[in-house]
């Protein structure tokens, strides 16, 4: 038996899963990630019009079991979009107007769609590999975790903290995060496999607040 | 045009069947061809030669899946002609590197048993590849059956590269114990 015997030997598959092999795609993106940036963008534009307004608002959507309540700091918190979206699937905005239809993945919760920290160790092709480099908002990752993170098309560039804060909605790249430095993703979206899961960031920033715990 | 209706036509002895099968499925056949051979005139020699054989093919056949027909035409095809320039020192892409990984799956030191039937070979591959699970299964499909590279497989599957030569290593591994299993050397 030689190579080609094999090779021959495997031309006789069975049809379904030749057709199977090639109909898999690869996965698409959450619904976070396809309803993610509209519900921000409706998120973004209801704080703004409270705080406009002036008001301290705290409002209770009073629907049984999935009541939630809308804070200011909760506005202006990236959480919010979660939290928007984490509901009974069908989201109001806060006066009962404009009614946008929303179909949520159910399998995650806030808890579950962190931001994380991330050294980058190595760059691939659609994302970087690298390991937890503290805790943010998480402990589902601890400090050490080998994690995966994949951009996207919608995937944005932060930059935080001062006059330069600003949002650009671009692919990050080696050149921009080198092997070696300290990230912050806010994921979207998860994926697991059997082998690791694999974390979707909607906004990708230099984690400005890496180090400062032993500075200080 | 359906299936159906294009292998109708095949039945009817109707020349438009190869045009309608050329307009389907010829893009499909070119990139099977081409994964093997790694040479755009050989890859359209061996397409064309899959029209010939579908035409001598139907009738008798009828077959139920005519894209996977028509692959597998193009495949064995391909390998042959593959085979026929390996002999003349020629050939390379996908093909020469698969070629290599698969060797790792041949048991035994040497010992080449002529005698092996290939359609059992075949059978034990066959069930092999079915207890796979539906990704590796797919992977494996997708390197050693349509002789896509790395690469492509990465980008279809949205895995990174490296994943999926650990995944087809592990597979290769796996076949590797149970044709040990079932005594083919």
């Amino acid at each position: 038996m030689n190579a080609l015997d094999l090779l021959d030997a495997i031309g006789m598959a069975d049809d379904d899963m030749l057709q199977r092999a090639k109909s898999v795609r690869r996965p698409r993106r959450t619904i976070w990630m396809t309803v993610g940036a509209s519900a921000a963008c409706l998120c973004i534009a209801a704080g703004a019009a409270m705080t406009m307004a002036g008001k301290d608002i705290n409002l209770k959507e009073n629907s049984g079991e999935n009541a939630f309540t809308y804070t200011d700091d909760a506005l202006d918190n990236a959480a919010l979009t979660e939290d928007c979206l984490i509901n009974d699937g069908t989201d109001k905005t806060p006066e009962g107007e404009n009614e946008m239809q929303v179909i949520v993945d159910t399998t995650f919760t806030s808890s579950e769609l962190p931001t994380v920290s991330v050294e980058i160790t190595a760059w691939e092709e659609n994302g970087v590999r690298g390991v937890i480099a503290r805790l943010v908002d998480t402990e589902t990752f601890p400090v050490g975790t080998p994690v995966e993170i994949r951009f996207t098309e919608n995937t944005c560039i932060e930059t935080v903290g001062g006059a330069e804060e600003s949002h650009e909605k671009r692919i990050p790249d080696a050149e921009m995060f080198p092997v070696g430095t300290v990230i912050t993703a806010r994921v979207c979206g998860t994926e697991s496999t059997a082998d690791d899961t694999v974390l979707f960031a909607e906004a990708v920033s230099l984690d400005i607040a890496y180090g400062k715990d032993e500075m200080e | 045009m359906d299936d159906p209706q294009i292998v109708a036509l095949y039945w009817e002895r109707d020349e438009k069947a190869i045009q309608e099968t050329a307009r389907k499925y010829g893009r499909y056949c070119y990139a099977i061809a081409y994964g093997i051979l790694h040479d755009a005139a050989d890859a359209e020699e061996s397409v064309n030669d899959t029209y010939l054989d579908a035409w001598n093919s139907m009738p008798p056949h009828r077959p139920s899946v005519l894209a996977t027909f028509l692959g597998k035409i193009t495949r064995r095809i391909s390998i042959d002609r593959f085979r026929r320039y390996h002999a003349a020192k020629r050939g390379g892409g996908e093909m020469t590197v698969v070629l290599g990984e698969l060797e790792e799956c041949i048991p035994g030191g040497g010992d080449v048993e002529q005698a092996v039937e290939q359609q059992l070979l075949a059978e034990v591959i066959n069930a092999f590849v079915k207890t796979l699970p539906r990704t590796e299964q797919g992977v494996f499909l997708c390197r050693y059956w349509y002789m896509d590279s790395v690469e492509n497989i990465a980008k279809q599957f949205g895995f990174s590269q490296s994943k999926v030569k650990s995944m087809l290593h592990r597979t290769r591994a796996k076949l590797r114990e149970q044709l040990i299993k079932e005594d083919l050397q």
